[in-house]
């Protein structure tokens, strides 16, 4: 009997000890019990609100009341003058309440369909750099590898702190539907107008106007593609990213669809402007005036993963010697390849590759000429290529870095000694927005430049900087 | 005493191994679903919602593109969240056909239905704030769609 039940006891405890689908059991109830006590918390929280919502209702009523008690005792008492009083909310008159506007950011103009937007942002740039590049040189305040000082030159001082607020952009924008699709118009100023490191100056950045699909006025060429532009903190980006060039032009975008695939083709005439390395006075000269704009066509693709474009520019250079009296003119082009393609998450990768034989100011600034002429006077194209490339990395939310490197160079004849041969750059950063109006960051810039004669130079450069948006 | 011995300790048994029988059954109920490592579709969905989120906050860094260039791409980052909002509501839709093949309780099954319908309700939500531009709410419904999965999987999945 013993051991009968003492085996019975040893099954019993086998089957009754504490194994994990009893426990789970129990949590199972536990949960479910726990599932009511939301539910019956949730009824009262609801409860309590409703109560909440006819306090608040009772409240206003009543300071209405007292209000208008408060404007009938100044009506009954005697008037010294007979003065007009203008209608006022007061007396039962509202005014319409501003409302958001259609584009984000904007308030609708109350009594219009125009919604207006303002904003920009406050920057401060605090660049450590290895040599300087001349007294009030923008090369001091923002990448222009075209001032980097070769040779054994001394441009300046070396080891050069300096600090500016030049980044810093007010924008206002506005948008009205018309039955001829959106009307837009956009203007942006920044404070880079004046070289001198100590002289802010309003600088127009973009002002245009768009009608659907029409756009006219000044902003960033057809032939750049925004969207592929590297996030650096440096004003200039990296070699290679075109220049970030803004032009008066008119452009036409259409949007279609091949394939289900979003995509659009824009064609636009830019303002022209040719700059002609003459090897005879071993000058650089620009000559805005032209007997036609440059004409750009680029198809965008716009997937779900990103963003690629295919520019493609043609363009009249002409010069006019003076010596001579009479104008020379010779055709161009480039093309060239963008896009931006989102990797993993929020990291993306940003890419430009250009190149042509008139591509000269629109590859870096002030760097390459777009033609020469020869001792001989002959006029001719100057061929060049570019190519950027950056990787974006976001560590978390709050946390991102950009590395990017870009090359520029130009086939050079050899009679241009003097002139630039080619350019790099790399920039890596590590970037903190703590919220999205904010970011404050540290940047480390290599940029090397290489004339045609072999004379090179470098700089090294970390730059501090902080941002706030409004 | 012998007696009563004789028919308590096998009526405990039978009902001890009752227990341990019906624990075992809903254990196996959700292994298959459980040891599964392929995502659930709601659940690549729900990580498709915030990377777009995240893209969008992330034009407020860009310091290039104009104004309008950030509307422009915003608007496609808002055709994206409404088309995965509605496939999400579809998605959330076949978790109640589900139901019959998993088993549960009366209890369990009302759980689950009322899990499933919060589910395609945020997503309905979402779709709308985006159509709208109500784009500072969805940061919010998004978490509500978590807070939903979360109840969910701890009640009928474990991760």
């Amino acid at each position: 009997m013993i051991i009968r039940y003492s085996i019975l006891l040893a099954i019993l405890l086998a089957g009754g000890l504490p194994n994990k689908a009893c426990a789970e059991q129990d949590l199972r109830e536990l949960v479910v019990q726990l599932t009511d006590q939301v539910k019956a918390l949730q009824s009262q929280i609801a409860k309590s609100n409703a109560r909440i919502d006819d306090l608040e209702q009772k409240l206003i009523r009543s300071t209405a009341e007292q209000q208008l008690s408060a404007t009938d005792a100044a009506t009954t008492q005697p008037q010294p003058d007979r003065i007009p009083v203008m209608q006022s909310a007061a007396n039962g008159n509202t005014k319409a309440a501003v409302s958001a506007g259609d584009i984000k950011g904007a308030l609708k103009i109350p009594g219009t369909a125009t919604s207006i937007g303002f904003g920009g942002y406050v920057k401060l740039d605090t660049l450590f750099s290895s040599s300087s590049v001349g007294n009030d040189k923008l090369g001091n305040q923002r990448l222009e590898v075209a001032e980097i000082p070769v040779g054994t030159t001394p441009a300046g001082e070396s080891d050069q702190i300096s600090m500016h607020a030049k980044e810093s952009r007010f924008w206002i924008k506005a948008l009205t539907p018309s039955q001829w699709g959106d009307m837009t118009t956009y203007l942006e100023f920044d404070l880079f107008g004046d070289s001198a490191a100590y002289t802010y100056t309003p600088r127009l950045r973009h002002a245009y106007g768009s009608l659907g699909n029409l756009l006219a006025g000044q902003t960033w060429s057809t032939f750049l593609n925004s969207q592929a532009i590297a996030d650096t903190l440096d004003n200039s980006n990296s070699v290679g990213s075109l220049l970030t060039l803004r032009q008066p032009q008119i452009r036409w975008t259409q949007p279609f669809s091949f394939d289900g695939l979003a995509m659009e083709w824009q064609l636009a005439a830019e303002a022209p402007r040719s700059r002609v390395w003459d090897a005879r006075n071993q000058t650089m000269t620009t000559l805005s005036a032209s007997h036609y704009p440059d004409l750009v066509a680029r198809l965008n693709l716009n997937p779900d993963w990103g963003n690629i474009s295919l520019a493609a520019m043609g363009r009249q250079l002409l010069i006019r010697p003076t010596e001579l009296n009479v104008e020379k003119t010779v055709w161009g082009g480039a093309v060239n390849l963008a896009g931006k393609i989102n990797t993993f998450g929020s990291d993306n990768i940003r890419f430009m590759l250009g190149y042509g034989d008139a591509f000269g100011r629109y590859a870096v600034n002030n760097f390459f000429a777009d033609g020469t002429v020869n001792g001989s006077g002959e006029f001719d194209t100057l061929v060049g290529y570019s190519s950027m490339l950056a990787y974006q990395y976001w560590w978390d939310k709050a946390w991102r870095s950009t590395v990017a490197y870009g090359f520029a160079g130009a086939d050079q004849p050899g009679f241009a000694g003097n002139a630039n041969h080619q350019a790099q750059s790399v920039h890596a950063n590590l970037l903190w927005s703590p919220f999205l109006q904010t970011t404050i960051g540290l940047e480390y810039i290599y940029a090397n430049r290489e004339l045609v004669n072999g004379q090179n130079g470098e700089l090294q450069r970390v730059q501090l900087s902080t941002r706030f948006n409004f | 005493m012998s007696n009563l011995m004789n028919r308590i300790v096998p009526a405990i048994l039978v009902v001890n191994f009752i227990c341990s029988c019906s624990a075992s059954l809903s254990q196996d109920e959700f292994k298959d679903s459980r040891t599964s490592d392929r995502p659930a579709l709601h659940a690549i969905q729900d990580q498709e919602l915030r990377e777009l989120m995240d893209r969008m906050n992330g034009l407020m860094l860009e310091r290039f593109m104009t104004e309008h260039e950030m509307d422009v791409v915003r608007g496609k980052y808002t055709r994206q969240i409404i088309a995965t909002a509605i496939t999400l509501q579809n998605t959330a839709g076949h978790l109640v056909n589900k139901i019959p093949h998993l088993n549960l309780t009366t209890d369990e099954e009302n759980a689950f239905r009322g899990l499933a319908d919060k589910l395609s309700q945020y997503a309905t939500l979402l779709k709308t704030q985006a159509e709208h531009d109500a784009f500072n709410a969805i940061p919010a419904t998004l978490h509500e769609m978590k807070s939903t999965c979360a109840a969910c999987h701890t009640l009928f999945r474990q991760f």
